[in-house]
């Protein structure tokens, strides 16, 4: 869409800016000494995609993002100085994400930029923050699409993306028993991408793949896939599903009607309750997702080692908004806060927070309850094994089991997970 | 390759097809009676879809009534376009051809923009006028698929019947034929272009409301609609009620096919502009339209 103007600056940077206004009146009169506020401000941009089919992410990663602004603001900010966040809107556009991206690089001067999120997006304009040379924490679930050589400035807060999802496939053989499976995923190129990802994951695990269908994303019937797989011979005993939005969810919700009455396997973008609300509540149950813990922040055992630092995520973001907490915005606030620990350590210098994020940034715990330690090979630096296995009840995720016991039970080597990790482009050399 | 397997994509195909006629039928109605391409085509099946949602889960609507007042309304936004594009035009002094085909342009724009104003950026799902599936020789089908392919028969032969039998659908053929001619023979054109558009409208809202059960609607979908309304157009050619009728159900089935094919989702996206082309090439006046002499 274009009929929307850029925008910069929201409520909230407005309400700093008056507030910086207020404290530099204090501090005029002498009253404000030590303010966080009396000094300059560290700018910060945030480059997301408020239009477009991913918009709904952008809503909760703008929210989670700006809540560990804030809480950063609040605690001090960086060495006294405040964070102001300069926003864009890629529209969904790669080109004009590309071109905002610079004008946040050369004219807003921001050292780090928080975005872009969506993958289409990325992919398009990934040649740019490498030659800004600022860094993008941005939050593509399929960063390991992005070529090898843009890498080198942009990573991803987004810890549980297609190739975690696809692991699932660990669970349906330890604990389903599953060995045959039939794969329906987007006539595109990341749909074929996601496939060979369930591939790769269910040969790992010792899984028959008996064929893999492809529609084109803006399909809606996509009985004529499933049918296919339902009729093959000998049955398969499970189905895995890539597509985000409605495609995802008419696929899941057409294997009752296919007849294929078995445990699916989902990669994609609906683990926001939005985009499960039409998930029968019987597929429901037969609907798994490898995925991070802010995703079942209700149902998380009390004895996880990540619990309180989501539980307290889950209470900052609820007493903000009034409203519970989806895993992009925990996947948001992880963007601000891996930009927000590298500012306090390396201060507002593009290279040294770039050099300290991709290397030196170790054992930083997020809100979706991973701890990143990204590598120049690795830009997602979580294990994408250390997932918990969801399912939909009552029309919300809810904790199954943890996917790591799995890989253990099967006797899954770490050389052999770490060779398919290389093979799609997890990590590079 | 099973025969159920074979009867399901020609099932989807049929009804995904009916679909893509409705839509072809609104341009082929506004083509044949203005020689405009209205491009707002799609715009119609969104707003149709999402007035038809509002109006039965917010404003609580009997289905029924809901479906009568999102085609009016619909019917009103078609006014709005004719009015719009022709706000210039006189019968002996027409309105550029390209101007008018880009002026529907720019007004789906503002309709798709209007409409994420109004609903927002996320899908929505209709409501379904009947549930379930049935079985038929092994294939399923889903009843709403019947109700689309049905509705689309309906008024197709309704507008058959209307175009044949009435005198405004003789005055909408003879402004085809020749719109200064018409005016001179005392036919309001300018009317005659308001109900054009505004039967479009309508058959593009009815599309959006069958369907928005089944593909859901968001304010970006209109441009699918629109791309698939005019292929079925132009392959099945501008011959009022069978053209687009023909083109549509081809197209649809033609897509399903190939899903039978190794490679076939991406063939799908892939080989009916193939045909559009080899159709505009060889028979540019569509499958089934005679020839200009």
């Amino acid at each position: 869409m274009c009929f929307t103007a850029s925008f910069r600056m929201n409520s909230i940077s407005r309400r700093s800016l008056m507030l910086r206004a207020g404290a530099a009146g204090l501090a005029v009169m002498g009253l404000g000494a030590g303010s966080v506020h009396a000094q300059e401000p560290i700018k910060v941009g945030l480059l997301l995609t408020y239009q477009g089919p991913t918009a709904i992410f952008a809503r909760y990663e703008d929210k989670g993002a700006r809540l560990a602004i804030e809480l950063a603001n609040k605690a001090g900010g960086i060495n006294g100085r405040p964070i102001d966040v300069v926003g864009y809107d890629t529209e969904g556009k790669p080109d004009r994400a590309g071109v905002l991206f610079r004008r946040l690089a050369e004219e807003d001067k921001v050292p780090v930029v928080i975005g872009p999120d969506s993958i289409f997006v990325v992919l398009g304009m990934s040649a740019v923050p490498a030659q800004a040379k600022v860094l993008a924490i941005g939050g593509p679930g399929g960063y390991e699409f992005v070529a090898p050589k843009d890498r080198t400035h942009i990573v991803t807060g987004w810890a549980s993306g297609g190739f975690a999802n696809a692991l699932v496939l660990a669970y349906f053989k330890d604990k389903l028993k599953v060995k045959r499976i039939g794969i329906v995923t987007t006539a595109d190129t990341i749909g074929q991408r996601s496939a060979d990802e369930f591939v790769g994951a269910a040969k790992l695990v010792g899984i028959e793949v008996a064929k893999v269908v492809s529609q084109p994303a803006s399909d809606r019937d996509l009985l004529p896939s499933l049918r296919e797989l339902a009729g093959l011979s000998p049955k398969i005993d499970a189905v895995a599903v890539y597509g985000s939005g409605p495609f995802g969810t008419i696929a899941v919700n057409q294997t009752e009607l296919a007849g294929l009455d078995v445990p699916i396997a989902y990669a994609g973008g609906n683990i926001i309750p939005e985009l499960i609300k039409d998930v029968g509540p019987d597929i429901g149950k037969r609907f798994y997702i490898a995925t991070a813990r802010a995703a079942v922040p209700g149902s998380l055992p009390k004895n996880d080692p990540y619990a309180q630092t989501v539980q307290k995520f889950v209470a900052d973001y609820t007493a903000k908004y009034k409203e519970a907490p989806t895993l992009p915005a925990a996947v948001g606030y992880d963007m601000a806060a891996t930009a927000i620990d590298a500012l306090k350590a390396v201060g507002p210098d593009p290279d040294k927070l770039r050099d300290y994020v991709t290397s030196k940034q170790k054992n930083f715990v997020g809100a979706q309850g991973v701890r990143f330690n990204r590598t120049p090979q690795d830009g997602y630096g979580v294990d994408p094994r250390d997932n918990v296995v969801a399912s939909i009840e009552g029309g919300k995720f809810v904790f199954k089991d943890y996917l790591p016991q799995s890989f253990t039970n099967l006797g899954v080597k770490d050389d052999a997970f770490l060779g398919l990790m290389r093979e799609h482009k997890m990590l590079i050399d | 390759m099973r025969t159920d397997q074979i009867l399901q994509v020609i099932l989807t195909g049929l009804s995904q097809g009916g679909i893509y006629a409705l839509i072809g039928l609104g341009f082929s109605l506004v083509s044949m009676s203005t020689r405009v391409l209205n491009l707002a085509q799609g715009a119609y099946a969104v707003w149709g879809g999402f007035l038809f949602i509002a109006m039965v889960s917010a404003l609580g609507l009997p289905p029924l009534a809901a479906l009568g007042l999102a085609i009016i309304a619909t019917a009103l936004l078609g006014i709005v376009t004719e009015r719009l594009v022709h706000i210039r035009s006189k019968p002996w002094r027409p309105i550029s051809l390209d101007v008018a085909v880009l002026s529907t342009l720019a007004l789906s724009v503002v309709f798709e923009g209007a409409a994420f104003l109004v609903w927002g950026p996320d899908p929505q799902r209709g409501p379904a006028i009947q549930s379930g599936v049935f079985r038929l020789f092994g294939a399923v089908v889903v009843w709403q698929s019947v109700w689309m392919f049905g509705a689309m028969i309906v008024l197709s032969v309704a507008l058959h019947l209307f175009l044949r039998h009435t005198w405004m659908g003789q005055a909408m053929r003879a402004c085809a034929q020749n719109t200064l001619a018409a005016h001179l023979l005392g036919i309001n054109v300018r009317r005659v272009g308001l109900v054009t558009f505004g039967i479009a409208a309508m058959l593009g809202a009815t599309a959006g409301m069958l369907v928005s059960p089944v593909t859901w609607i968001d304010y970006q979908i209109g441009g699918y609609f629109m791309l698939q309304g005019v292929l079925a157009f132009l392959l099945g050619g501008e011959e009022e009620v069978a053209g687009p009728v023909v083109g549509g159900l081809l197209l649809g089935i033609v897509e399903n096919v190939l899903l039978l094919f190794p490679g076939g989702g991406l063939l799908k996206q892939v080989i009916p502009m193939i045909l559009l082309i080899a159709v505009l090439l060889w028979r540019p006046q569509g499958l089934l339209a005679k020839r200009a002499a």
